[in-house]
């Protein structure tokens, strides 16, 4: 007999060691506690073990069935190797299934007792059979259920990873971070609702996220199958004795002890669960997550559910970083009552994907991914000297593409076209080519190492990405072979077109990698789609170099193919391309068209990003292009909405920000579309640096903001930097080039300088009208500032001419009842206006007035009621004068942010008032001192306007 | 009778008394009244309950709170069992005693181990020794039986198996596992030269930790505990108590680096190369071992 005397005096009594698990202890008892086992194995050994929940011991089911089963014995077909967990319901183990070949993990479920045995084993059947259906990337798929020895199993893919738990165990993980994950394993919820299912048991425990960064929801439903009969099932409940006692300890401060901790109130009670019970339980989750502190205080199962049930959400730490407004969602998700939830998982996400900071930073968040990645790759370099061989040669292929005698051949058929800069441009190019194919085999070395050497990512991936640098490749090569031959007009688009090769950062994206989007089983129809792809590239070379027409055709004569072999993710490529080319050739309709195929052959094909790119195509061509405003914000929020569903993608998010920028400029959202247009300036430089084409679009795209709030001094320098990166880049016959000079001309017409703006302004026509036809949109916007420099210099009737030239360009480009239309219409009037045309400047006036009044932009409205008014006080129409610059006013005191505009309303107004009878002549003063002060802050464009009000006021003042 | 109740219970308890609160009878009648309702078949004498009571309820507040604060059904179990009442003991043994078998097997996989040590234990809680009471008549009644006896099985069982090997099993020796042989040559060359500097420097790097800390360690890696439970010994969430063990983690390691610059007497370059040399070794097996990274 061993010796089991009592132990020492000073051992901790059996007492004190069940209230220190029980978390009853202060800081002083705990205390003597840590001195104690610094010396005392055996209670640090008790101490140990005292926490509630052992992880196999507990788990092990009862009587006959509690040992596991041995390595190399079977059940069913399949092979157990090792325990790989336990959990409350069973135990796990990994096997193999010689049929299929494979690992898989197999759940033999704990179905406690013979008392119920059969209608139990049934639901257990059943249950598990409906999981069995559900197919989602966010869910652990089950691939068989089955029953021996009146034990059930599961058998479900085997994840190679670690629970959410240890994920989110790792201290530096920021919120962003977490609520990604969350939202991720969210839509395994949503998934399973969708079909039926409600998992009654989530919690960290139960979200695996995988090696390869897949976040799977798993043990679906078993909550159910396992404790039919009660609501709460503690994981440390000794059995009947527990459920006798009044209260039983719920866990420890601050942590969490077992499932009920996570239950909505319905659970605690036994009520029936649904969908929105899961939504509690995610939300309980997410905030100990966050918060790592539980949402709910209270130790026993009693006091919880009354906390829960009073709505007593705790407050945030004070020290918590996480914004205020994600704690409003989660205490929305954590109402007592269901019904005062979000009403699916899907809302929920939806409100959690709505963080208005998480764009940017999710740009740079992923730009901080791909830099780690490459130091991970430095590090093998030097501790596997050897291994690294293998992953050598990723350049051969390269080589084909681009070498030495190539770069020769290229440089001499450059020389060929006479061009004078040519030798500068074969520079650029060849820069940028260069760079291109170092990040390639950088990148293409490391998807090898990744799986080869640190077998950190699995062998699909690693194919997953050498095909998507393929892709690359192929594009590359067909720019090259364009570039062989050059004419005049390609080699001038020559450096832009080789900047714009598709960044190589989608190809490190494993998410975007593993989204469904697969090549096609048929080997034949493999072909055929390798063989498109790579002409979809070379009529993507096309655009880039500017020619869009030729694009266009091609890119319609590869829809047809694609449709023909029914390839939906190629048909949606080719669709957004040919969307695109008709959109630059002005041909909006048809463009609009091709996008919305685009859209659904993506989501048909599930190419989601191809999907949202198409809708932010969809933004511009018809909310702006076609001038339907309410239509594009409807596609900005789709874009929006796909977009969180989507990995991180920094280049498509900025596009999508860019979209919802124009998308609230033509709402009149207009601080809020600066605002995101800032952000996207921002996004680009970190995207592609400060010298790149698209970070020019994105400047120009902010300084017209400046300009239609003739804040033309803001504009200026933009447009400026603008024109200067688009000559180093695009050189200077590019229609990007002139678009952005008339643009310059603009803003030099704001602030007066009329001789400059003269100069610029039809330079840019004559680019434009060389570069894409005199049939093009951009010809009326440059005719349309012309004209304003003609109305500025008194030349009335060249103004006249500019200004209806614009406008049958664009009643015919983009139908009568567009936005620009209304504004061509209103420049016209105002040069009728001046060579004393009153009649036809007010019915010019009238048309601009109904076509805002239809697209609801009230401020352009309120400044075309202004121009009316002025019409009627020049015609000595008073009365309606009155009433017609009152109702401009309105509006434009709280919101024009164009000085002059709302100075000229007031100073009309001011001589209505003046000259009507029994009028108001002391406001009369007031608001042309107002206009005076309006005119002097709009600089030196307004000095004429400024001293006729000046002029006025010395014969007007009211004594 | 209640004030029978009253009089014994107040002979027993050492609390303060200013007066007998009426509150008090009724108090003490639920908490037998509530024994006998949950155990019907087991016999025992409410003023042998009471007494037992007295002895055992807590003595910071006035004893209407005292008593209320007793788990009465457990307590009444308890003590019909330390007054020897069989049926008592059978519902113990059968309900709680009998689940401790996968607790105990997870210390030593042996069948025969186990149903020694479970007879060890059911003697220990149920059979008086030398005139003392049994071990069961020290149970509360403050936290869950089913734990405290949890505990004591647990104690009974560690005990014999150290009484059995000389060596302890769970010794801070066993720290030094992460720099035994592995199937690197060049490593294993330098490890066994350095070996005995790099464990004495390791273990004086862990006796300099705080006691804490040092604990915190030892629970993460010799006795399995995850940061989870762990932070529940201490009263933290899990994620500080993570954030502690690194700390701990890095300063055992800053701290082995010093020594061994000291005792070897090398230069810090040579430290470096040396530790560099092993480190990445050391960090794999310190990542299996303690479960969590280190940079």
């Amino acid at each position: 007999m061993a010796d089991t005397s009592e132990p020492e005096a000073s051992c901790i009594d059996e007492n004190v060691l069940v209230e220190l698990a029980e978390g009853k202890l202060d800081d002083t008892a705990r205390a003597a506690i840590d001195a104690h086992i610094d010396h005392c194995a055996v209670c640090r050994a008790l101490v140990a073990a005292s926490q509630p929940t052992l992880p196999v011991a507990d788990s092990m089911p009862a009587g006959a069935s509690q040992q596991p089963r041995p390595r190399g014995s079977t059940l069913a077909r399949y092979l157990i190797l090792d325990v790989v967990g336990a959990g409350g319901n069973g135990i796990v183990y990994a096997a193999y299934d010689p049929e299929l070949d494979r690992k898989v993990a197999v759940k033999v479920l704990r179905t406690e007792g013979a008392d119920d045995g059969e209608s139990r084993r049934s639901r257990t059947l059943r249950e598990a059979q409906a999981m069995a259906k559900l197919s989602h990337e966010n869910v652990v798929s089950v691939y068989d259920v089955g029953e021996e020895d009146g034990k059930v199993f599961v058998v479900m893919e085997l994840i190679d990873g670690s629970t959410l738990t240890r994920y989110c165990e790792e201290p530096s993980r920021s919120w962003r971070e977490i609520v990604g994950v969350f939202s991720r394993a969210g839509r395994g919820l949503a998934a399973a609702h969708a079909a039926g299912l409600v998992h009654r048991d989530f919690k960290p425990e139960n979200v695996l996220i995988a090696r390869d960064g897949r976040v799977l929801v798993t043990d679906f439903g078993l909550a159910r199958v396992l404790d039919p009969a009660t609501s709460a099932s503690m994981s440390a409940a000794p059995g009947d004795l527990a459920r006798a006692l009044p209260t039983h300890p719920l866990t420890r401060t601050g942590a969490i002890a077992g499932t009920p901790a996570y239950m909505p109130l319905e659970q605690l009670r036994g009520e029936p669960l649904d969908a929105r019970s899961d939504l509690f339980s995610f939300c309980v989750a997410l905030y100990e997550t966050l918060y790592r502190q539980r949402p709910f205080a209270g130790d026993s199962i009693e006091e919880l559910a009354k906390q829960i049930e009073d709505d007593r959400v705790q407050p945030p730490p004070r020290a918590s970083r996480v914004p205020a407004w994600v704690h409003r969602i989660l205490v929305r998700g954590l109402s007592s009552r269901p019904e005062a939830r979000f009403s699916s998982m899907a809302e929920l996400l939806a409100a959690l994907g709505r963080d208005p900071a998480r764009l940017r930073v999710r740009a740079l968040a992923a730009v901080g991914i791909v830099a780690v990645s490459v130091s991970a790759g430095a590090f093998m370099w030097r501790s596997h000297s050897d291994a690294q061989l293998v992953c050598q040669g990723a350049d051969r292929a390269l080589d084909d593409v681009w070498n030495v005698p190539r770069q020769q051949a290229m440089r001499i058929a450059f020389g060929a076209t006479g061009r004078p800069f040519a030798d500068a441009t074969f520079g650029k190019v060849s820069a940028a080519f260069d760079r291109y194919a170092r990040d390639w085999t950088d990148m293409r070395v490391r998807a090898c190492k990744a799986t080869r050497v640190s077998r950190e990512q699995s062998e699909e991936l690693m194919g997953l990405r050498m095909q998507c640098l393929d892709h690359r490749l192929d594009e590359m090569r067909a720019l090259i072979a364009l570039l062989m031959t050059p004419d005049a007009a390609t080699l001038d688009e020559a450096t832009r077109a080789a900047y714009k090769l598709t960044p190589l950062v989608e190809c490190a994206d494993a998410e975007a990698l593993t989204a469904p989007v697969r090549p096609p089983r048929n080997p034949a129809v493999r072909i055929q789609v390798e063989r498109l792809r790579v002409e979809l590239a070379a009529a993507k070379a096309l655009r880039d170099l500017g020619r869009y027409r030729e694009q266009a055709e091609r890119s319609a004569k590869l829809v047809a193919e694609a449709k023909a072999i029914g390839y939906k993710p190629l048909e949606a490529d080719a669709q957004l391309l040919l969307g695109k080319a008709l959109e630059i050739n002005a041909d909006y309709a048809h463009a609009a068209d091709a996008l919305h195929e685009a859209v659904w052959a993506a989501e048909a094909g599930r190419d989601l990003k191809l999907a949202v790119r198409a809708r932010t195509e969809l933004v511009w061509t018809v909310g702006h292009q076609l001038g339907k405003p309410e239509l594009g914000a409807e596609y900005a929020r789709d874009a929006e909405a796909l977009l969180s569903g989507l990995g991180s993608d920094p280049e498509l998010e900025a596009q999508v920000v860019a979209m919802q920028s124009d998308a609230a400029w033509e709402q009149g959202r207009e601080e809020e579309s600066m605002k995101l247009a800032k952000r996207v300036v921002d996004a680009n430089r970190t995207l592609y640096g400060d010298v790149h084409p698209q970070t020019a679009i994105a400047m120009v795209n902010l300084a017209v903001g400046y300009s239609e709030w003739q804040r033309h001094a803001d504009a200026l320098p933009l447009y400026q930097q603008a024109l200067a990166i688009y000559e180093q880049t695009l050189g200077t016959h590019h229609p990007l080039y002139a678009h952005t000079l008339f643009n310059v001309a603009d803003a030099e017409l704001g602030l007066a300088r009329y001789s400059e703006a003269r100069v610029d302004a039809e330079r840019a026509l004559a680019l434009i009208e060389t570069a894409l036809g005199p049939e093009h949109a951009l010809v009326a916007s440059a005719s349309a500032v012309l004209g304003l420099v003609a109305q500025h210099e008194s030349n009335y009737e060249e103004a006249e001419r500019h200004h209806a030239r614009a406008l049958a360009l664009a009643e015919k480009l983009r139908g009568p009842r567009h936005g620009l239309v209304a504004r061509y219409a209103g420049y016209l009037a105002a040069s009728a206006d001046a060579q004393g045309h009153h009649g036809q400047a007010l019915e010019l006036y009238r048309r601009a007035r109904s076509i805002y009044e239809e697209l609801g932009n009230e401020l352009l409205l309120a400044r075309t009621d202004s121009a009316i008014g002025q019409q009627q006080l020049a015609s000595g129409a008073l009365t309606d004068a009155v009433k017609t610059l009152e109702r401009a006013l309105r509006v434009q005191e709280p919101k024009d942010k164009s000085a002059p505009d709302l100075a000229s309303t007031r100073f009309a107004l001011a001589r209505t008032l003046w000259s009507l009878p029994g009028g108001d002549r002391a406001r009369a003063t007031s608001l042309a001192k107002a206009a005076q002060a309006g005119y002097a802050e709009a600089g030196p464009g307004a000095a004429s306007a400024r001293a006729d009000v000046a002029q006025w006021l010395d014969q007007h003042e009211v004594p | 009778m209640a004030e029978r109740l009253v009089g014994v219970f107040l002979e027993r308890w050492k609390g303060e008394v200013r007066d007998v609160p009426t509150a008090l009878q009724s108090g003490l009648e639920e908490l037998v009244s509530r024994g006998k309702q949950r155990w019907p078949s087991v016999a025992l004498e409410s003023i042998a309950f009471v007494r037992h009571l007295g002895d055992h309820a807590p003595t910071d507040t006035d004893p209407v709170t005292a008593v209320a604060r007793v788990r009465a059904e457990e307590l009444y179990l308890a003590c019909a069992c330390a007054n020897g009442c069989p049926e008592a003991v059978r519902i113990c043994d059968t309900e709680l005693v009998h689940k401790l078998r996968p607790h105990i097997a997870r210390l030593r996989a042996d069948p025969g181990f186990t149903d020694e040590a479970l007879q060890a234990v059911r003697d220990r809680l149920f059979v008086s020794s030398q005139a003392a009471p049994p071990k069961i008549a020290q149970y509360r009644g403050q936290g869950a039986l089913d734990s405290w006896i949890r505990m004591v099985g647990l104690r009974t069982a560690l005990n014999l198996i150290a009484s059995e090997r000389r060596h302890d099993a769970l010794d801070d020796d066993h720290l030094s596992t992460m720099l035994q042989p592995g199937d690197d040559p060049e490593l294993d060359y330098i490890k066994a030269r350095y070996r005995a500097a790099f464990v004495a420097a390791f273990k004086h790097a862990f006796s300099q930790l705080p006691q804490r800390e040092r604990n915190m360690l030892r629970f993460q890696h010799l006795d399995g505990l995850t940061p989870e439970r762990i932070g529940g010994i201490y009263g933290v969430h899990r994620t500080t108590a993570m954030r502690w063990i690194a700390a701990a983690h890095k300063q055992m390691l800053d701290e082995t680096r010093r020594i061994l610059m000291q005792q070897l007497s090398i230069t810090a370059s040579e430290c470096e190369s040396l530790f560099d040399l092993v480190q990445s070794r050391l960090d794999i097996t310190l990542r299996s071992l303690l479960k969590t990274t280190h940079g």
